[in-house]
């Protein structure tokens, strides 16, 4: 029996060498991918208000352009969206299926896996020592209390080693998967950001020009509060605009493009650390760079 | 670049057309402009160039090397080009709507499966504690059985 024992421990040195081995390149991937997730969702934070405001952005202009002309009728044209509904929705549940692949891929990546079947598996073990010692005292056979800690031990080690392979599996084999459709969608936003920033900009600089050429025709005949009034949206339009041009938010998605690049090459071979700390340090440029585009477009939401 | 040079041309051209009430003119060359980049698959670029070209124009009008009149003449003249621009991006818009389904319907794929190995990562942590507890309910029901006897 003592030989028996003596093997199950030797198994398990074996099984730690191995576990210790392949864990390292999966958990430590929790930080980074935990990061990316958080990132990803500021980047439709900052994202879906230019899509989903695209129709509004372009009837301001036409209100705006109403009201520098008494001669012009507000018609249906003043209704009628000129992107597609449809479009912007398809967009949305877009935003919604990578939101969703980010946050899978952390769930996966989260160390604390391991820790909580650890834990469980150590409970098992206990509570086997237990059963064990009881049975010993009604019958006084030790041989289950002898087995019970190394035997759970083995368990616990062997399940452990099953979750950080499955683990690794599910993430270089989505990662791969889902790479080319992920890069697909940031080229394709890119697109649309930089011609909604586009269009934004555009649309500021006409309102502030067209309430800017009726300020001017009519401040001879203007009192001083509707002059401080008028001056005051001028002011504000400007401001805006000078923001706007400050941080495309095209540049965000740019940032996450290399950051996801920088993932993949991470997934295609987990223990190499030359490209896991490459994904660290753009992960890292990522975060920040969302940061800053937070921190510019929560002071315009309504900034057209 | 090559573009880039034309649409300069045209900023100036909008300026002297626009002095000699030809917008006609002005707006056939864009179209010829816009086809041609079209055909060469350079739509962003497109896009890009005349969005300058609106901003540039908006800029202009409001120098005052003009009158209040021509400022607003040259306003109107970039609002007419940006009415144009507005019904590329709505191609471009619609064009690339296709790619967004696509792409979104393969990563609900890609999620799937991230949720099935969840799944089963889960399920073997919950099941050893479940047994955990099983053992441990078998250790108090035999604890019972020995009391009672």
């Amino acid at each position: 029996m003592k030989f028996h024992c003596h093997r199950i421990w030797v198994v398990l040195v074996l099984v730690t060498i191995v576990i210790d081995g392949c864990k390292g390149g999966v958990n430590r991937l929790s930080e980074p991918v935990g990061k990316f997730r958080i990132a990803t969702e500021g980047t439709i934070d900052v994202a879906q208000p230019y899509i989903t405001e695209l129709n509004q952005v372009e009837r301001s202009l036409r209100f705006t352009e109403a009201f520098a002309d008494p001669n012009m009728d507000v018609d249906g044209k003043f209704l009628s969206p000129i992107f597609a509904p449809e479009g912007i929705r398809a967009r949305l549940d877009c935003f919604a299926t990578i939101s969703l692949y980010a946050r899978r891929l952390a769930e996966v990546a989260d160390s604390s896996t391991g820790k909580k079947l650890r834990t469980n598996t150590e409970s098992l073990g206990a509570s086997l020592k237990d059963l064990g010692s009881r049975i010993e005292s009604i019958t006084g056979d030790k041989t289950i209390n002898s087995y019970a800690g190394p035997v759970s031990a083995l368990i616990g080690f062997i399940g452990e080693l099953w979750v950080q392979n499955e683990r690794k599996k599910a993430l270089e084999t989505a990662i791969k998967d889902a790479a080319p459709q992920v890069n697909k969608i940031l080229c394709l936003l890119e697109s649309d950001l930089k011609m909604a920033h586009q269009g934004r900009t555009e649309v500021l600089l006409t309102r502030y020009n067209e309430l800017r050429l009726v300020y001017n025709r009519k401040k001879a005949t203007l009192g001083d509060a509707e002059r401080r009034e008028r001056l005051n949206e001028l002011e504000r339009l400007a401001n805006q605009y000078e923001q706007l041009m400050s941080f495309p938010p095209q540049d965000v998605i740019i940032e996450m493009k290399r950051a996801h690049e920088a993932m993949v090459r991470t997934a295609e071979d987990l223990d190499k650390i030359e490209t896991f700390r490459d994904f660290v340090d753009a992960v890292e440029v990522f975060a920040m760079r969302v940061q800053q585009a937070q921190a510019v477009f929560s002071s315009f939401r309504d900034a057209y | 670049m090559r573009e880039l040079l034309l649409l300069d041309q045209l900023s100036k051209l909008v300026l002297e057309i626009r002095r000699a009430g030809q917008t006609k003119e002005l707006l056939d060359q864009l179209s010829e402009l816009e086809s041609k980049i079209e055909r060469e698959g350079q739509m962003q670029e497109l896009l890009d160039q005349l969005h300058k070209l609106v901003e540039n124009l908006l800029l202009e009008s409001m120098k005052n090397d003009y009158i209040a009149n021509e400022q607003e003449d040259i306003h109107r003249e970039a609002m007419k080009i940006r009415e144009r621009l507005v019904q590329l991006r709505k191609k471009l818009f619609d064009q690339n709507t296709e790619g967004y389904r696509e792409s979104t319907e393969a990563l609900g794929v890609v999620n799937n499966n991230l949720q099935t190995a969840l799944n089963r990562i889960n399920n073997l942590t919950e099941f050893f504690g479940n047994t955990a507890r099983l053992v441990a309910a078998l250790d108090k029901l035999i604890q019972a059985g020995v009391s009672a006897v």
